[in-house]
């Protein structure tokens, strides 16, 4: 990749994942899988369902500790890493309970900061993330792509620079998904967040990337890597271009 | 208070027909045992009830006023045992294992057989009934909040932990506010079962309680005052039923807010 001079943020190589199911029956779900972010990038993994895109998280969160191979967070192995990692599930995962306002603070909560003082951060950033005027609403009250941003933003104030965002669109109409996916790339820009976006949606995939990893059904491994050449700012007219279906041609080969 | 909508107005108007309906049962049954003539032993008509209702209504509150002691301080024993083992039981697999059985075994007597045993060991006074009243209230609240606090959903509880929640982080801020609808769940039905308990172990013998006096009218055939003691029974239980959906709501105002807001 020839990216050797930029520091990485997270790492893996030569990850293979089995998991242990009841009766000692094993499932292989990652083979041999490497792959890089590096800091200030945008990189996505697309990959059909239940060839272990989630599973690849989990691991370098530590919320799933049993792998082979390796995996480094800002250089350090993943096992020693003090590093709190953003990390954003497929589901929204608001609590039900929590106004709004509370379920995005939760991370500064659990830091240990006061309510009013997290409350305080917050509120700097529930415009920007589309969320006035609802900070006392419960989640039930709030539309599919309101919940998600509120999930983003809880994501995005474990203030980490790594953020792991597994489709956070997944559950979005194809109108409301095309907003949101300016919206993340103006944030990502903003504060240079280093992203590993997870997505089946080759287009989304391609408009957002700096670069995109391909993987196989399970157990999967990289079966492609290719790298996005679109100047940013991007808008939607890219999808347009000659470059974009070529890309798209490339991606489908493997799919 | 907002406009009124048709929704609202269709709400008024269903509410006004189930009264109705009820009035009208109430009437027939008056209409009924007035043409038949049936003997107020056998069939009192609500207005006899009525009657018997006003005329024993000291008598009645005296009575009553022991069973809802009963039925308060063992609602309050369960609540506290099954709250602190359910708390146990979720923190430690083993308790739990060692525990669920007994409980479930306890829900399988029935009252009628325990509540005789109780008296023989503790007497006539409040002790066997306050004890009976445990033993029913408590293995509907301590099943409802185990399985509460089990209910999470353990990716929430995988995300907090990425986000380094401690134990009791976890406990306090996701398990303990997810378990609350079950365990209301929970405590409403042992606010029927407690009065249910408390009645039917005075039946075997006591001094005050409406088990008792329910027992005497029986025996003296005035079915009109038998009538007036399950009314009593029924609004304690409701009156019981009512406080803790109260108390539900304010503890989870999150259940009782509209869903559109969009
Ligand atoms: N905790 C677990 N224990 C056992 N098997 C698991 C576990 N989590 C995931 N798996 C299995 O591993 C495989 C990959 O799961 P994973 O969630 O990583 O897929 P995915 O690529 O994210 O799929 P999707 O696109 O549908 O979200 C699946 O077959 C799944 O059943
Ligand atoms: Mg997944």
């Amino acid at each position: 990749m020839g990216c050797d001079n930029m520091a990485s943020r997270v790492v893996l190589k030569n990850v293979s994942k089995t998991y242990r199911m009841d009766q000692g029956k094993r499932l292989d779900t990652l083979d041999d899988v490497s792959l890089a972010l590096n800091d200030k990038e945008f990189v996505s993994i697309v990959g059909p369902s239940g060839c272990g895109k989630s599973t690849i998280f989990r691991l370098i969160t530590k919320i799933e500790g049993s792998f082979q191979g390796e995996i480094l967070i800002n250089d350090v192995p993943v096992k020693d890493s003090r590093e709190t990692i953003s990390y954003m599930q497929q589901k929204d995962l608001l609590m039900p309970w929590r106004k709004i306002m509370d379920n995005v603070i939760l991370p500064l909560e659990l830091k240990g900061f006061s309510r009013e003082k997290s409350q305080k951060l917050a509120s700097e950033h529930i415009d920007e993330f589309g969320l006035t005027g609802f900070e006392q609403a419960y989640p039930n009250q709030l539309s599919g792509g309101m919940r998600q941003r509120a999930a983003l933003l809880r994501t995005f104030l474990v203030d980490s620079n790594i953020m792991l965002l597994d489709e956070p669109f997944g559950a979005l109409d194809a109108m409301t998904r095309g907003g949101m996916q300016e919206w993340l790339l103006n944030i990502w820009q903003t504060y240079q967040k280093s992203v590993l976006f997870i997505t089946h949606d080759v287009d989304e995939a391609i408009f957002l990337s700096d670069r995109i990893y391909v993987l196989s059904e399970r157990p999967g491994h990289v079966l492609h890597e290719l790298k996005i050449d679109f100047d940013r700012p991007r808008n939607k007219s890219i999808m347009h271009s000659e470059k974009y279906l070529a890309y798209k041609k490339e991606i489908s080969a493997y799919c | 208070m907002k406009k009124p909508t048709s929704t609202d107005n269709r709400r008024l108007i269903n509410r006004a027909s189930i009264s109705l309906f009820y009035v009208g049962i109430l009437l027939l049954w008056q209409f009924v045992t007035a043409i038949l003539e049936t003997p107020n032993y056998i069939l009192p008509s609500p207005y006899a009830i009525w009657l018997e209702l006003i005329d024993s209504f000291p008598l009645l509150l005296m009575h009553a006023r022991i069973t809802v002691i009963e039925v308060l301080a063992g609602f309050s024993i369960a609540l506290f045992l099954s709250v602190f083992l359910s708390i146990a039981m979720d923190r430690y697999q083993y308790i739990k294992e060692l525990l669920y059985p007994m409980m479930v075994i306890t829900q399988t007597v029935p009252i009628m057989a325990i509540a005789p045993l109780m008296m023989i060991w503790f007497g006539f006074g409040l002790t066997p009934k306050i004890i009976v009243v445990v033993l029913v209230c408590f293995f509907p609240i301590a099943v409802s909040l185990t399985e509460g606090l089990s209910s999470v959903d353990p990716e929430l509880i995988d995300l907090m932990k990425t986000m380094d929640a401690s134990e009791s982080q976890i406990f306090l801020k996701c398990k303990l506010p997810a378990s609350m609808p079950s365990f209301f769940a929970g405590l409403r039905i042992a606010a029927t079962y407690s009065v249910m308990g408390a009645v039917v172990s005075e039946w075997v013998g006591a001094q005050e309680g409406l088990g008792i006096f329910m027992t005497r009218v029986m025996k003296s055939y005035r079915t009109p005052a038998l009538f007036a003691v399950i009314i009593f029974i029924i609004a304690i239980t409701l009156i019981f039923v009512a406080v803790i959906d109260a108390i539900g709501r304010k503890a989870m105002p999150w259940t009782n807010e509209r869903r559109s807001l969009r």
